[in-house]
């Protein structure tokens, strides 16, 4: 996972995958300097076309290197990595490297937060359908990483447990302040740019003059 | 409307012969999943875009399968444990001629 972009200005990244994720932070990290190469099994890659386009025009402009059918056969490296082995047509090269970023594909794991001690059942967390609460008081669980009965993963669920979760971590934040639920749509809503969002207000006229 | 029966082994190399229907638009992720023949979050996690190859599967039958779209091959050129016999479940449509289809869950 990319947390941080700028630690790859001007350095040597080897990216590895097909898909969109490749394909975009080529484009991010090419454009921000680094000195991308592209590794893929396939010539083909699998993403948005304007993805594909620019990825296209970057290699034309050398803004970055690609190399296709190859694949990553070995990191090389004494506490970091320095380099790593990238084999095509049977061939081995050495390239080196100071960031190696493989982009695979989906694989949504818990990771550290299956040890936190939640309850966890079919690889997701329980939590209470009242305010999607886990069993540890505070933390909430939405989305696709919870489960309760009958939870369907669909992302308008994810936005009603969201809503919900938000109501009830505000009484935690703030206890015992009054809160009243209310729509953007009548009273409207500060901003993050600072200005206030308010709907228009229908007119009052009468037609027949 | 009419069911096919499936000779699918399990990860841990269990066999479970199901009854699979061709006429709710299901496909071989989604029968492993509606039999719960591998844990929820091990198997379908992309939802069947072809964008995971956590349902990837052995076949070991003779049946006759769909081709292979660009999508299914692009992804599992770039999945694990890849074999000659891999095919990704949720590209595989249950239909009449999956009769007798056998096949085994690639490992996680």
């Amino acid at each position: 996972m990319i947390k941080d972009p700028e630690i790859y200005r001007n350095k040597n990244v080897v990216i590895a995958g097909g898909g969109d994720s490749a394909l975009d932070w080529s484009i991010f990290l090419a454009n921000i300097d680094a000195k991308v190469t592209l590794v893929h099994r396939r010539n083909e890659f699998r993403g948005a076309l304007d993805s594909v386009e620019k990825v296209r025009e970057l290699k034309n402009n050398n803004k970055i290197n690609i190399l296709t059918p190859a694949e990553i056969t070995k990191l090389n490296g004494k506490e970091k990595l320095e380099s790593i082995i990238v084999t095509k047509n049977k061939i081995d090269t050495e390239i080196k490297v100071d960031h190696f970023i493989p982009l695979f594909g989906l694989s949504p794991k818990l990771g550290p937060i299956a040890n936190w001690g939640l309850d966890i059942e079919k690889n997701a967390i329980k939590v209470d359908t009242f305010d999607y609460q886990t069993n540890i008081a505070g933390i909430f669980a939405i989305g696709d990483v919870n489960t309760y009965p009958g939870k369907l993963k669909l992302i308008l669920c994810g936005f009603h447990e969201a809503t919900l979760m938000c109501q009830s971590a505000y009484q935690i934040i703030n206890p015992g302040k009054k809160n009243i639920f209310k729509y953007t749509t009548v009273s409207g809503i500060d901003g993050f740019d600072g200005t206030r969002k308010e709907a228009k207000k229908p007119v009052v006229q009468s037609i027949n003059e | 409307m009419s069911d096919v029966n499936l000779i699918i082994t399990d990860r841990e190399g269990k066999t479970h012969e199901v009854v699979a229907p061709t006429d709710m638009a299901m496909n071989l992720m989604e029968i492993i999943r509606s039999y719960e023949l591998a844990p929820e979050g091990t198997i379908g996690v992309c939802g069947g875009m072809a964008m995971c190859a956590s349902c990837q599967c052995y076949i070991s039958s003779d049946n006759i399968l769909p081709e292979m779209e660009d999508e299914e091959e692009a992804m599992l050129s770039e999945a694990f444990n890849v074999k000659e016999n891999s095919r990704l479940g949720c590209q595989i449509s249950i239909t009449n001629e999956l009769e007798g289809l056998a096949f085994e869950i690639a490992p996680e």
